[in-house]
């Protein structure tokens, strides 16, 4: 197992073998990455590729010691921002149908009505993230995925403070209503009091 | 709609409320079953946010792996190219040093020249004026 520092040394001395590494490790990462960002298979790839392809022109200023995927992450977040700012209003895309792996099985013990609904608010939940606007989708992944703080986000996406903020808040809201509202016609409550009150607690 | 601005409970879920906001938000919390549901509404998402699946790993991403991997043997070919073109300048500059040896001294050229041609060289050449001189 190598660590990032022996892939960076590999590739800063030209050795193919250290790239062949560092895909290994990390496209499938940059791939998901960017898929969430994006919402589309071949969006998400081709914005992989760029990103490795600024990697390759690149890696040879790395510097040695620091960890890969920050950077990665930040190339990603730039490649995948320029394509969004890029298509302008192009409107956001759902995800296809078996687009998400099924969840682990620990996450979907318990009895099958129980199961079913987890099941029913995780897609529900991606399906209103496929609808928020791009930039909004982009500080909540950032936010709860990649767990960076509120200045952090402003730093990668190049956003003053408050824009993100109100990004996040409104993008939350608006997860929250999709949510209630879906829920709402199967006579199912948003959070029950009785749960809201253990939720609390 | 809460009794307290949204955008407060979402930091107090996520716990960067400072500590005066959040003694003060806390004491509301307790009386107040409406924001109470609305901060449970919001741990329950931000917890889905966290734990949401991955999505699924498509076949052509082995294909961008040989893609990449080709990218960068050519980069390194290229790169190597113009090292080796970039090797030839000094070769050549050298040479040339090599051949100014060959050329004539100064001195001797100064010897050819008559005392005005000495005297408007050393003007414009003052380096070459203590050769000059000896002639």
């Amino acid at each position: 197992m190598h660590t990032d520092d022996e892939i960076i040394r590999l590739c800063q001395q030209g050795r193919s073998e250290g790239f062949a590494l560092l895909l290994d490790r990390y496209q499938v990462r940059v791939y998901r990455r960017a898929y969430t960002f994006l919402r589309d298979r071949e969006d998400a790839l081709d914005a992989a590729q760029e990103v490795f392809m600024r990697v390759l022109q690149a890696i040879r200023h790395f510097e040695r010691g620091r960890a890969i995927w920050p950077w990665l992450r930040q190339v990603t977040t730039n490649t995948c921002l320029n394509r969004i700012r890029a298509a302008g209003s192009r409107p956001a895309t759902v995800p296809l149908d078996g687009e998400w792996e099924h969840l682990e099985a620990t996450t979907l013990e318990g009895d099958p009505e129980h199961r079913a609904m987890v099941a029913w608010d995780r897609e529900r939940l991606e399906l209103a993230l496929g609808e928020l606007p791009p930039e909004y989708r982009m500080v909540i992944v950032l936010r709860h995925q990649e767990e960076m703080s509120y200045e952090e986000i402003a730093q990668a996406m190049r956003l003053p403070l408050g824009t993100v903020k109100t990004y996040l808040f409104r993008a939350r809201r608006a997860l929250r209503a999709a949510m209630e509202g879906a829920r709402a016609p199967s006579g199912r409550h948003a959070v029950a009091p009785s749960q809201a009150e253990e939720v609390w607690q | 709609m809460s009794c307290v601005d949204d955008a407060l409970l979402q930091m107090y879920v996520e716990g960067v409320l400072d500590a005066a906001d959040e003694e003060i938000l806390r004491a509301h919390l307790a009386r107040c079953p409406r924001c109470r549901q609305h901060v449970a509404a919001y741990k329950e998402l931000m917890w889905d946010l966290e734990h949401l699946p991955e999505p699924a790993v498509p076949k052509e991403l082995d294909q961008l792996h040989e893609t990449l991997l080709r990218a960068w043997n050519e980069q390194r070919r290229e790169s190597s190219r113009s090292r080796r073109a970039r090797g030839l300048i000094p070769a050549w500059a050298g040479y040339s040093v090599g051949w100014a040896r060959y050329a004539m001294p100064l001195d001797l050229v100064g010897g050819l020249l008559s005392r005005a041609g000495k005297q408007v060289l050393a003007s414009r050449l003052p380096l070459a004026r203590r050769f000059l001189k000896k002639g």
